[in-house]
């Protein structure tokens, strides 16, 4: 998937592309505080010594590994050719957002809501708003998806969370 | 246990009433498998109740069936939809997906279950006449030899990076600092927790998974905004010859392999699968026609036949000895406790009628499924032909379902979610996402494996030779990767 | 947009409607629905089948689905919790045992009051089995006992954490022995599944879990139980002296499965359920599944319940104190 554009050989390096190396850096970090925590600070009698230790080595490793190769400079080159692009067109942006939001409100509602609602205001919204569909062909595409996932769990015996709908 | 004994179990199973249990059995479990997240321990817990009412004899052909049938169901989700619902058909979405794409969907199921198929009557008869004999090699099997086998699968590692091995590296670290999040076994410390109850109980690979592919691969469909499957045709369902040679010669690869492996207590088919997927990629490499991450079939045929092979030879240590080498089988002993059958050495002898039943079992639920899934395929495969924009939200649904079914658990949604964004970013770094997932399996084992090593005697690793053969193979392995990198033979494809 | 608000609309009615229909639940409709029971373990081990054998019976009992539903992790804390917070209702069950409650009041670190919960009934308890290797030079519990005073930093025992009645029936073996175990080794392991495996082949020198856990082994020969907890023998066990047998009542460590709910559930739901429970105890097919698995059903209820769990606490808090920290 890496081929298909051609690259700007004089791309200005931006915060994005030191992203990974800054992140993996924050997990080195937080790694190094834990193993060292947990070495320093716990009694020794918790046998916790090797727990300490294990992170900390790790941390150390992924420091060096991640500070030596996720260097800008080292990784041109290897990405996606959509990672060159401003991030896409502004209304494939907000699909982006809206998808992730949909995930994260299934997560929010599937307690309460209980799973059959969460998954028919889930495909109703990605159906209207990402793919487009209008309001009549949303409706009945949501209904027999969610049919069919009802269905399938109630025959295979999986428990979901029933939330306000349960009986 | 002898061919009169075997053929006495088939003539228990082929009564109507059992071979209507196996069957429905087949098809409850590819129902459940088929669901992300729902791989086959949860198919057995789930169905367990169903084999309440059916003496010890049927209820162990159902559970088996069951079994099974999560096994051969699970690819299928990885395959269509870049879901992995487990650690064990994530080499199917990483080289099954690609030909779905291509419109050659039906193909990469038909190589998966015909792979499965092989790989589970092989494993039958292994089980049946070489099993007995291997028993005790699951006692062999200390701390030390177990560590020593984790570190040469690390390297394996090598095979998957086909970039940077220094990056492959770094991102398997960062996948065993991920997997060391929680409550430490032996002092109950907790560790990169940062007080959250949610990350005490630790991160669940199941939801990790799912979000680095499924909802990674959502993410980028959208932002190419072309709705790719929607061109894409079933087209033609038997591979071709230069593939069926291929996967048939990694599935012979990985049926041997993941049947030696399965019988080492701890060895899971998520590990068996990943180490064929590996070895068969880092083969590829060296002859220099790898098409991995393209879709190549010998990614989806070894590890599939590894997978069936590893389950079906836990089944030894678990007959001979009572000792399960995962929760699965943890379960299925469970289950024959239960009805007053205790595993151990009088299986093959005082028990032999159930043993006997049991691996006939394994033999018709087999051809069962090899039945059901190859015209399946055909089926499934036209999955592939709905457009994204209603595709797109069944498969999100799919991925929160899957990750919340791993554990029960909301917060792994959340997981799936950070996964989901993790991933899509990894792949446009190109940071190489299959040596993360491999750390995460791999690292609390190398944990525990070392810890339980110093505990006992740190002096027990030289006196093994076991450990001492796979420290030197890993060695080997090692020096045979950089001698790959300096000839510069890896191909360009960071994105797996 | 007019269609989310009547979308929303519907929701509230909705919820109204059902909020409206639990407050009638009274005893004589309960239950009219599926109930939940949460099993704080990974599917597979001794707590999981009993408890499935147990929400079988309780099914039948009361005329509706039981489902188990596997909440593992953190020391048994994310299963209490998801129970201690779920409406009192009697739809939503724990399926309690010593590591999700008398364990958890020593840990330091678990977000809640742990005895702050209604305890319902516990059903089934069983014996733990102490294990040497087949191969191993000790014959029988005074051996064991000998070669780990003689040596107690060179005698591996096997340990699943610290949060399980498996590891306080090792303490209590060290204890009632006059064994130091901040010297013994502790080797950790998973299950104690593993931890058997561990001592048939020789890697341990010691291990201790449910009976049932020893069963196949033992028939191997790999494995010697020398010693099982109480006064009760095992009949999977025949010949595996008690500990009471031996001379030693102290060594009475037991492990329980139970009912229990979240804290207010009202009391005449109570009491149903544990009139339940207590008939389920009693049903043969319960007791022959319970027997398989190493356990006899035992009943007890309400504040004798309670009461048993807070001296088994109390007595878990002193063996703990040997090993320097709590769990």
């Amino acid at each position: 998937m890496a081929t298909t554009t051609p690259r700007s050989p004089s791309r200005a390096r931006t915060l994005g592309s030191y992203a990974p190396m800054l992140v993996l850096l924050l997990l080195a970090g937080l790694s190094i505080e834990e193993g060292l925590r947990l070495l320093l600070t716990v009694d020794p009698a918790a046998q916790a010594d090797m727990a300490g230790w294990y992170v900390l080595v790790l941390g150390v490793v992924l420091a060096v590994t991640s500070a030596f190769a996720e260097r800008p400079s080292a990784t041109e080159g290897t990405g996606d050719s959509a990672g060159d692009q401003p991030a896409g067109a502004p209304s494939r942006r907000r699909d982006l957002l809206v998808c992730l939001a949909l995930v994260a409100a299934y997560a929010a509602l599937l307690g309460t809501l209980g799973y059959v609602l969460a998954g028919v205001g889930v495909v109703f919204v990605f159906l209207r708003v990402i793919s487009g569909y209008g309001w009549v062909r949303s409706t009945v595409y949501t209904i027999v998806i969610n049919a069919v996932f009802v269905a399938l769990f109630e025959l295979s015996g999986v428990v979901l969370p029933a939330g306000i709908l349960r009986f | 246990m002898g061919l009169s004994e075997l053929l006495a179990g088939f003539a228990e199973v082929f009564q109507p009433q059992v071979l209507l249990l196996a069957f429905l059995g087949c098809l409850a479990g590819t129902m459940v498998g088929v669901l992300p997240g729902l791989g086959p321990v949860s198919a057995i817990a789930i169905l367990f109740p169903l084999t309440a009412y059916l003496g010890p004899a049927a209820a162990i052909v159902v559970l088996a069936a069951i079994y099974y049938g999560a096994m051969y169901g699970g690819s299928t989700s990885a395959i269509l939809l870049k879901i992995p619902g487990e650690v064990s058909s994530l080499p199917a979405a990483l080289e099954g997906y690609p030909m779905t794409r291509r419109g050659r969907a039906g193909t990469a199921l038909a190589i998966a279950a015909g792979a499965s198929f092989v790989a589970g009557i092989a494993g039958t008869i292994g089980v049946w006449l070489i099993g007995p004999h291997l028993a005790g090699f699951a006692l062999e099997f200390g701390p030390p030899e177990m560590l020593g086998l984790v570190l040469f699968s690390l390297t394996a590692i090598a095979g998957l990076s086909s970039g940077s091995v220094v990056r492959g590296i770094g991102m398997a670290v960062a996948g065993m600092l991920l997997a060391s999040v929680g409550l430490d076994l032996t002092s109950s410390q907790q560790r990169m927790t940062f007080g959250s109850l949610e990350l005490m109980q630790g991160l669940d690979i199941v939801p990790v998974m799912i979000g680095l592919f499924g909802v990674a691969e959502v993410l980028r469909t959208l932002e190419r905004g072309t709705p790719v499957a929607q061109a894409a045709k079933v087209g033609r369902f038997l591979p071709t010859r230069d593939e069926f040679r291929r996967s048939a010669g990694a599935a012979g690869r990985g049926t041997v392999t993941g049947f030696l492996l399965g019988l080492i207590p701890g060895m899971l088919p998520s590990t068996t699968t990943f180490l064929s997927y590996a070895s068969e990629r880092r083969r590829a490499e060296r002859k220099g026609d790898s098409r991995f991450g393209q879709g190549a079939v010998e990614g989806i045929g070894g590890p599939e036949a590894a997978n069936n092979a590893t389950a079906m030879s836990g089944f030894v240590p678990l007959f001979s000895l009572g000792i399960p080498t995962g929760p699965t089988m943890a379960l299925i002993m469970a289950a024959l406790m239960v009805y007053g059958v205790v595993p151990g050495p009088t299986m093959f002898t005082s028990d032999a009628d159930i043993t006997a039943a049991v691996i006939a079992s394994f033999f018709v639920a087999n051809v069962i499924l090899l039945v059901l899934n190859l015209p399946l395929a055909g089926v499934w495969a036209k999955i592939a032909r709905v457009p994204y924009g209603v595709l797109g939200p069944v498969i999100l649904v799919c991925c929160g379902v899957g990750a919340y079914t791993a554990r029960n658990s909301v917060f792994d949604i959340v997981v799936c979610l950070v996964a989901g964004v993790a991933g899509w970013a990894m792949g446009k770094r190109g940071l190489p996402v299959a040596p993360f997932v491999m750390g995460f399996i791999l690292g609390p084992m190398l944990e525990l494996s070392l810890r339980q090593t110093v505990a006992i005697s740190p002096m027990s690793l030289v006196e093994s030779p076991i450990f001492l053969c796979f420290a030197a193979a890993a060695l080997a392995s090692v020096a045979l990767a950089y001698r790959l990198h300096r000839k510069g033979v890896e191909k360009v494809d960071a994105n797996a | 947009m007019p269609a989310f608000t009547r979308v929303a609309a519907a929701v509230c009615a909705a919820a109204l409607l059902t909020s409206c229909a639990a407050a009638a639940e009274t005893a004589a409709s309960y239950p009219s629905r599926s109930i939940d029971y949460v099993v704080p373990f990974a599917a597979g081990g001794s707590t999981d089948i009993a408890a499935r054998a147990g929400a079988e019976a309780l099914s039948d009992e009361l005329g509706v689905p039981v489902n188990v539903i596997n909440k593992p992790g953190a020391d048994q804390i994310i299963g209490v919790s998801s129970v201690r917070s779920a409406e009192p209702d009697g739809y939503t069950l724990l399926a309690d045992g010593a590591g999700s409650s008398s364990i958890q009041g020593l840990l330091p670190y678990v977000p809640y009051d742990w005895a702050d919960r209604t305890f319902v009934a516990k059903f089934a308890e069983g014996p733990h089995v102490y294990v040497v290797g087949g191969d191993s030079p000790y014959r029988d519990y005074a051996d064991v006992v000998e070669a780990a005073k003689r040596n107690p930093e060179g005698f591996t025992v096997g340990w699943i954490g610290g949060s399980s009645t498996s590891d306080y029936a090792t303490l209590q073996f060290l204890a009632e022995n006059g064994i130091d175990a901040a010297r013994v080794q502790r080797v950790p392991f998973r299950s104690s599944g593993e931890v058997m495996r561990a001592v048939a082949a020789g890697d341990i020198d010691f291990g201790a879990g449910g009976a049932s856990s020893a069963f196949s082994l033992s028939k191997t020969g790999k494995l010697r139980p020398i010693a099982l907890t109480g006064d009760k023998p095992v009949g999977k066990l025949a010949g595996v002296p008690t500990a009471a047998e031996l001379g030693h009542p102290g060594l009475d460590m037991r492990y329980w499965v139970g009912v229990s709910a979240p804290p207010g559930l009202p009391r005449d739901l109570t009491t149903k359920l544990a009139d339940a429970v207590a008939a389920i105890a009693e049903d043969e097919t319960v007791v022959d599944a319970l027997d398989a698995v190493g356990l006899s059903p035992a009943v007890l209820t309400g504040e004798d319940l309670r009461a048993d769990i807070d001296h088994e606490k109390r007595r878990f808090a002193t063996l703990s104190e040997q090993i320097g920290v709590a769990g």
